[in-house]
């Protein structure tokens, strides 16, 4: 529990200071990636689209030229007549001169031949030696004798290297102004005349697939051309992208159906983003690396503190009451330490307060008991002495020991409280005896209302009053009074004794009012009272004293009006 | 912790705004699933790339080749039975279509009308014929003259021949297990075991060796196909061949729908196509092999009908393979073969 607290306030600190680092490294990284990324992707594909245009428009343009010479060629009269008569030689010579001005500006990008109508090559614009025969019921012109216009054939390339192979072929059949079929225009392009045609439409890193109307390859400037062909025309099949991260831009070819496949690296390659997402990565981690850092800076800056104070807690609890820390800071934790040390002197001047109480309360039983001294012993004695007194008619001397025994009996009893009814029982008696002794020098008036006298109070609190009313105040004077009255104020209960004699000294007076009362030589009944009263009934209550020289001296007790059933 | 969490959702959101940038304009025309085809072919590339090709121009149907040798084909066709991805078997002896004629959907193309010989087409025309491929006997002319050339399946047992005859393994081959079906019809059992123990524990490893090995010299003569043997020939390999004159057995290679096929009117287009006029010209023009149909006519070639043929008993030699091909095995190592 000790070590958790710590720890879990640690691991707060970092995965708080973790979110705050982290989350906007990664969020701002990942946002400038992609956008970044997106941007260029975006240029890369303006760029693909207006290329894939560009090649597309190329490819419609030459064959739209190449349209235009079949119709021109199919229409000549003068090459109609050379496919049929094939042995006049400046027929001959005309009728290639006007294929040569047929093929006009496509002449180096086309080949320009005529096919007789068996299918065998007789006028050629391209070197001769090759396609000598076309089948007339298979490709290009089985295509064109049907529909009797111009029709494409997209031939496949079989093998990777044949640069002089014909790709696309265009044939339209010639037919004599009688309406016999005579022959047919044809216009070849090869692979190599079509890769001159795409040059420079695209630039370096670009791949550009001329396929057929069925995804088949016809020409391509890839190096691995065949195989990647096959990739893109899997793809379309199945209706998905190439397993590559290439950008692919495509059209249809509209005269001939072909398929132009543009594929364009993607800008930023796999390698950079996986640069990026590899700094990113280091940056996290570098982050992370501080943050533990930073919490645990901050943690053990908070936490000896902390520590130190729990440690004087402890010290605290096992009772030592010294315990204090060492402030040494100004923030928030120094200002815990200061409140800590105050609270502890605090708690220390109190405990050694209530030591003091108990100390004080002790001596005051001992003094009582000690003032005990043997009176059962003194009560029988007394007793005897009452008896002897009335068998030899002594009624003073009987009158003096009786009130002596019940002062006597009152005051070994074990109860600490009487009522004031009581209490003014025992004062009757001493009264009496000092009445006897001092032969009616003085007056004793008691002014008691009947509803006080059932009110508890500590035993024999009056006679020391009024035996210090008595022995100094009417000392040396004939006579004197010593008025007793009591009054309650509501739960206060004031019972005043005064006299008339002398008086006071100040001192004395100054004295007995102090809160703290020292203890007073040769007055040892009136402290006694002060002490029980304030023991009993807390600092509130007291004695207060009031004193004039040769007028008198009032000594008022004031405490709590308590019956006798509250306090039983 | 609910802090946490709006902070979690408030990344998550942000995140989602960038991904949705748009993905680059980057497409590729699809297919239209009706006009896609699945061809099984165990023809060579030579043979299927033009035929396809023109198929595909005129038709506009995107056909899909998976190229291999006919067992494994057949064998996967069989697996995928339950839900074929193939539309077309092309390719493979009519044997061995038949042996599989439970996967083919019947299918009589308005063609076969101009092919006559039933052999040529399977149980309720669950295959048809595409080419037909006659057995022949090649010969190194260096080594065996014109006249000492065997005429017939009968002369293979003769003593000149003992370990001079290329021969594959019936059960690997299955031109050579026709040739071995063929000499147990025409002369029966106990001549076929001869035949073998005449190899003298000499074969080739497989039908393609045949011709390179008689034409170094290695054997006198072989026992191959027509098609094979011209096409060596025309290749430049120094060899002659020659029709038994006991009679010869012609197995057609065929090509059949399949069962619950995806695409099945382009499948019949396909049929239709390979059977047509045009193609088996094409066949015997470019390709030089034998058309399947009668009314073509190769030039420089002896006609179909001319040839001895035997009436070779697809059902029976389809049954009787696995008796056949372990006669030949005992026999053949008896003749002092190591079992290869």
């Amino acid at each position: 529990m000790k070590l958790r607290k710590p720890l879990s306030f640690k691991y707060r600190l970092f995965a708080g200071s973790l979110v705050v680092a982290l989350i906007p490294l990664l969020l701002c990284s990942l946002t400038m990636g992609r956008l970044f990324n997106e941007m260029l992707v975006h240029q890369t594909a303006a760029l693909g689209e207006e290329q894939a245009d560009e090649l597309a428009g190329r490819l419609s343009a030459v064959l739209q030229d190449c349209e235009a010479a079949l119709a021109q060629v199919a229409g000549e009269p003068t090459l109609q007549r050379a496919l049929v008569d094939r042995n006049d030689d400046s027929l001959r010579k005309d009728a290639y001169l006007l294929l040569y001005e047929a093929a006009g500006e496509v002449r180096t990008q086309v080949g320009l031949s005529l096919y007789d109508v068996g299918g065998y090559l007789q006028y050629t614009t391209r070197d001769s030696g090759q396609d000598e025969r076309l089948p007339v019921n298979w490709g290009v012109l089985r295509k064109a004798a049907r529909a009797g216009d111009t029709q494409y054939l997209a031939q496949p390339s079989g093998t990777e290297d044949s640069r002089d192979e014909v790709c696309l072929r265009l044939a339209r059949p010639v037919d004599s102004s009688t309406g016999m079929r005579i022959g047919y225009a044809e216009c070849s392009i090869t692979i190599e005349q079509m890769r001159q045609l795409f040059a420079g439409a695209f630039e370096e890193g670009a791949t550009v697939y001329l396929l057929t109307p069925q995804g088949r390859l016809l020409c391509t400037n890839g190096v691995d051309g065949g195989a990647e062909a096959q990739v893109i025309r899997q793809a379309m099949l199945e209706g998905s992208m190439p397993e590559d991260d290439g950008l692919f831009f495509s059209r249809v070819e509209p005269a001939s159906g072909c398929l132009l496949v543009l594929r364009r690296a993607v800008p930023l390659s796999s390698r950079a983003i996986g640069l990026m997402r590899t700094i990113l990565l280091a940056a996290a981690v570098l982050c992370v690396i501080l943050c533990v850092l930073i919490s645990l800076a901050l943690s053990r800056s908070l936490f000896s503190p902390i520590a130190r104070l729990s440690g004087a807690m402890h010290r605290v609890r096992s009772g030592d009451l010294t315990a204090r820390v060492p402030v040494g800071r100004r923030d928030e934790i120094g200002q815990l330490t200061e409140d800590f040390n105050t609270m502890t002197g605090r708690l220390q001047t109190y405990v050694a307060e209530q030591v003091q109480h108990q100390k004080d309360l002790n001596e005051a039983q001992i003094r009582q008991m000690q003032a005990q001294l043997n009176p059962h012993f003194l009560y029988n004695t007394l007793d005897t002495m009452k008896w002897l007194a009335k068998i030899h008619k002594l009624p003073q001397v009987a009158q003096l020991a009786g009130s002596l025994a019940g002062i006597l009996r009152c005051s070994i009893a074990s109860e600490q409280f009487i009522t004031l009814r009581q209490e003014l029982d025992l004062l009757q008696r001493y009264i009496d005896i000092q009445k006897i002794r001092f032969a009616g020098r003085f007056n004793y008036v008691l002014d008691v209302p009947d509803r006080l006298l059932d009110c508890v109070v500590p035993k024999l609190i009056l006679q020391p009053l009024v035996e210090n009313a008595i022995l100094h105040g009417l000392n040396a004077r004939d006579s004197g009074t010593v008025y007793i009255y009591a009054h309650s104020e509501g739960e206060t209960l004031t019972i005043a004794v005064t006299d008339d004699g002398c008086g006071m000294p100040p001192e004395m007076v100054e004295r007995i009012n102090s809160p703290e009362p020292k203890i007073l030589e040769g007055h040892l009944g009136l402290y006694n009272i002060s002490c029980i009263l304030k023991l009993y009934y807390g600092g509130a209550y007291g004695l207060r004293a009031t004193s004039y020289a040769d007028v008198g001296t009032t000594v008022t007790i004031r405490l709590p009006v308590r019956k006798e059933e509250a306090h039983a | 912790m609910k802090r946490m969490r709006s902070l979690a959702l408030l990344l998550a959101a942000a995140l989602l705004c960038v991904g949705c940038g748009g993905a680059p304009q980057s497409a590729l025309p699809g297919v239209a699933p009706a006009d896609c085809l699945t061809v099984y072919t165990s023809h060579p590339e030579e043979i299927y790339a033009p035929l396809i090709e023109e198929f595909e121009d005129r038709t506009g149907i995107w056909v899909q080749v998976v190229a291999g040798k006919s067992g494994e084909l057949l064998a996967r066709i069989d697996e995928e039975s339950e839900q074929p991805r193939a539309d077309i078997m092309f390719g493979g002896g009519g044997d061995s279509l038949e042996d599989y004629r439970d996967r083919f959907a019947s299918y009589r193309s308005a063609e076969c009308d101009a092919i006559t010989n039933p052999a040529f087409c399977g149980t309720d025309h669950r295959w048809t014929g595409f080419s037909v491929l006659p057995l022949v006997f090649v010969y190194n002319p260096k080594l065996v003259s014109e006249r000492d050339a065997p005429v017939g399946w009968r002369n293979l047992t003769d003593a000149k021949w003992t370990g001079r005859i290329a021969f594959a393994s019936p059960a690997v081959s299955g031109s050579c297990y026709t040739a071995l079906a063929t000499i147990v019809q025409l002369y029966g059992e106990e001549f076929a075991a001869r035949f073998a123990r005449n190899l003298a524990g000499r074969c080739t490893d497989g039908s393609g060796d045949i011709i390179p090995l008689v034409a170094d010299g290695t054997y006198s003569v072989g026992i191959t196909l027509e098609s094979t043997v011209q096409k060596a020939i025309a290749d430049g390999a120094e060899v002659a061949y020659l029709y038994p004159e006991d009679g010869t057995s012609a197995v057609a290679d065929g090509v059949a729908i399949l069962k619950d096929a995806p695409h099945r009117e382009n499948a019949e287009k396909f049929v239709d196509f390979m059977l047509g006029r045009d193609a088996q010209s094409f066949l015997c023009g470019a390709i030089r092999r034998r058309p399947v149909r009668e009314d073509i006519t190769i030039q420089g070639e002896s006609k179909l009908e001319n040839l001895n043929l035997i009436d070779y008993d697809l059902d029976w030699a389809a049954r009787e393979k696995g008796t056949l091909v372990a006669l030949w095995q005992r026999e053949y190592e008896a003749g002092g073969g190591d079992g290869a």
